[in-house]
């Protein structure tokens, strides 16, 4: 089924994603003349102008936050979620990358030393990665950008490829599933990103290529064998006195389908109902898809109120999801405040809230090394800090469900973490049983 | 007669409803109605949302005192045909307490509409705001979240936005702040308008080529009304016209068009090639981040 595709970009500092989303606006001509203030004569030198739209963002020519930007490209569209280099706005691009069903990550090789026996990327590139293969993005487009500011652009092309080879082959979390492509490109010049430069031997996409490809591949994700699940929202009931009363449970199906007839079980209690009717948009239907939000109605009165799950039956079975007091994860700290182990927090997954607790903080990704260091015994001494990205341990006010394998793609897994008092949002991630141990 | 929508709009749909129907656990919501072809569409989005339940949040209108007519009277009846109960807060009222101050009588009413708006909030203790912003209209609105954080000044600050992560929003405010909700920002302005085309959505006549009498300035077109200056050397005609936008009558250009319903409005807005605040508004020309300077401020 058609929908919108939302791209996400990464890259440290000054690496050029807004120059190069820029240029993928402006070369495929579909430039919307609401930015069009930015281009002038001096438009090469200055695409950026697109993207950055707070006045502290041009002042400083750097992108603070999220910008959304729609892209259309011989009639396919896409929504561009430009996100910021800086270190200090991590948790923007962990926002935007959360909602990226394919990840651009900028490379500077100007910024490298290509020299060296063993090239390494930037830390902020290790850490983009890590981000975006925790959060699930299954295609990533490595772009070596500024290759036109090099004496021998091919040996950077080789040693960068290299250097990113060796961190796939590193890569301390799950990517399997994940389609990686490498393009060499000046987002500056123009090369690669939508007209294709002549470059060494190199014959694969330009970018808005891969980006072409990519969306094919995004709607073609195969839809067999996936269990059904929908938070509930609310609950409807019909309004006045009407002659056949209507109770239904209301909320968006985030992945599979449910039908009319349908067996269907409400979690955390287990209970079971079948599916009377579906209704969307007003409108009597007989089956409802993933991303669909419709009000499901059921042959029993049961106590369904938000919070709640409906799933298929096959979702409860042992081993693929399971009730839980505690589970471990990986954890992302968003907030300037450090967390607190042991502090009771609120804890959003799909529509509840419970309460839930960090009893453990393990380890902490180091971006140097792309590897997940173990932090010391003495727990006390450790906090979750701002732009962090760890493996804890959670303790849970309630049972709740949550999937065994691919956690990444599990709606049932990914959680917000909220401060009781302030009501911020400090933390966000996902919780992986594989974590905890045997 | 409805029709089809495309797999790209049955998206956002479905994201529109899901979001409205997030709010239920906010405190005390609010549908933010102007009457304008945005807010209509996020009206309508929050009846399908509760059907066939009634929604059960009213409509806020903030009323600059310098709408079109025929703007009022779609708001009246709008309210009345689908049953919602309607608060209506006077930019009047404010000025008359003291707490707006316009540098001329017929000055533009756009950001003094901020200062009534929060003292609705206030008054009603309204928790959520629905609005019908788009990300694609401005710059600053770019950079928006769908669950957006308001102080107890209706402040905006962009720099310290809340993390929104997947669709789990953060539907939590303090006591006397307020949330904006939009749940049409990934909307454009082509969609909304074969949204309203495929579903038959009732919008103010201004939307659609009429006869009016305006002057030709720096690309606009001046429509003659009473709060507009048609300066001596210019010469005025009629032309067949439509409103892109119908917000503050001193501020807001028609465009030269023979679209006589939505579906003609479509074609022309898809080979239009200037962004509706472009061409259409004179208040957020007066500076790159004027926007963003509202929505600091409190305005929608």
């Amino acid at each position: 089924m058609d929908r919108l595709i939302t791209l996400s970009t990464a890259g440290s500092v000054d690496d050029g994603k807004s120059t190069l989303l820029g240029r993928l606006i402006l070369d495929s001509r579909n430039l919307h003349a609401t930015s069009a203030d930015a281009i002038s004569a001096d438009a090469e030198l200055d695409l950026s102008e697109f993207t950055d739209g707070l006045a502290a963002e041009r002042e400083q020519k750097i992108t603070i936050d999220v910008g959304w930007r729609h892209l259309s490209l011989n009639g396919d569209r896409y929504l561009l979620a430009d996100s910021p280099g800086h270190e200090q706005y991590t948790r923007n691009q962990v926002t935007a990358a959360s909602h990226a069903d394919a990840l651009i990550v900028l490379i500077d090789p100007t910024k490298l030393d290509l020299d060296a026996p063993t090239v390494r990327l930037l830390p902020q590139t290790y850490r983009h990665f890590m981000i975006a293969t925790l959060l699930g993005i299954r295609d990533i487009c490595l772009v070596i950008n500024k290759l036109d500011l090099l004496a021998d652009p091919e040996k950077a092309f080789v040693q960068v490829t290299k250097a990113i080879n060796r961190m796939l082959d590193l890569q301390p979390v799950n990517s399997a599933g994940v389609v990686t492509t490498t393009i060499p490109a000046s987002a500056l010049k123009g090369d690669n990103i939508v007209r294709r430069a002549e470059f060494a031997e190199y014959t694969g996409p330009t970018v808005l290529e891969w980006l072409q490809e990519t969306k094919i591949r995004v709607l073609d994700i195969p839809k067999q064998d996936v269990t059904s699940v929908m938070s509930v929202q609310t609950t409807l009931r019909s309004a006045g006195q009407s002659s056949q009363p209507f109770r239904g449970v209301a909320g968006r199906i985030s992945r599979g389908r449910f039908s009319v007839g349908q067996a269907i079980c409400v979690l955390p209690e287990k209970l079971t109902a079948n599916i009377v009717s579906i209704r969307r948009l007003g409108d009597n239907v007989s089956e409802g898809f993933a991303g669909q939000s419709v009000t499901l109605e059921l042959d029993r009165e049961l106590d369904v109120t938000r919070g709640a799950y409906i799933v298929s039956m096959s979702l409860t079975e042992p081993e693929r999801a399971r009730a839980l007091n505690a589970c471990g994860c990986h954890l992302f700290w968003l907030d300037g405040t450090a967390g607190q182990t042991g502090k009771s927090y609120l804890l959003k997954t799909g529509t509840r809230e419970i309460q839930a607790r960090i009893t453990e903080l393990n380890e902490k990704f180091d971006p140097d090394d792309f590897s997940f260091v173990r932090l010391s015994d003495q727990l006390a001494k450790f906090q979750p800090e701002c732009n962090g990205i760890y493996r804890a341990r959670f303790r849970f006010s309630a049972p709740i469900w949550l999937e065994l394998s691919s956690p990444s793609e599990s709606v049932l897994n990914r959680f917000l973490l909220i401060e009781p008092q302030t009501f911020k949002t400090v933390a966000a991630g996902i919780f992986d049983v594989r974590l905890d141990p045997d | 007669m409805k029709k089809e929508l495309s797999g790209t709009l049955n998206h956002l749909v479905d994201e529109a409803v899901y979001i409205i129907r997030e709010t239920v656990v906010c405190r005390n919501p609010a549908i933010l109605f102007s009457g304008g072809k945005d807010s209509a569409v996020v009206a309508w989005l929050a009846r399908l949302a509760f059907a066939p339940a009634k929604v059960p949040y009213p409509l806020l209108h903030i009323d600059t005192g310098h709408n079109y007519s025929e703007v009022l009277q779609f708001r009246d009846e709008f309210a009345r045909q689908f049953g919602f109960s309607l608060r209506v807060y006077e930019v009047e009222a404010s000025i008359a307490r003291g707490t707006v101050h316009l540098p001329s009588e017929n000055a533009s009413r756009n950001t003094a509409q901020s200062v009534t708006l929060l003292e609705a909030i206030e008054a009603e203790e309204f928790g959520a705001l629905i609005g019908g912003a788009r990300r694609d209209e401005e710059k600053a609105r770019s950079k928006e979240r769908i669950f957006s954080y308001r102080n107890a000044f209706g402040v905006w600050e962009p720099k310290q936005q809340r993390p929104e992560l997947w669709d789990l929003y953060n539907t939590h405010c303090l006591s006397g702040d307020h949330l904006r909700v939009f749940p049409i920002s990934n909307w454009t302005e082509i969609d909304i308008w074969e949204f309203v085309a495929a579903q038959d959505i009732p919008l103010p006549t201004l939307y659609y080529a009429h006869p009016r009498e305006v002057a030709g300035r720096n690309g606009l077109l001046i429509p003659r009304t009473p709060l507009t200056e048609i300066r001596p050397h210019e010469t005025t005609a009629i032309r067949s016209v439509r409103f892109r936008t119908v917000g503050d009558m001193s501020c807001t250009c028609p465009v030269e068009s023979n679209a006589t319903d939505a579906w003609q409005v479509l074609a022309e807005t898809r080979v239009a090639e200037i962004g509706e605040r472009e061409a259409t508004r004179l208040d957020d020309k007066s500076s790159k981040y004027a926007m963003e300077q509202r929505k600091k401020v409190g305005y929608f």
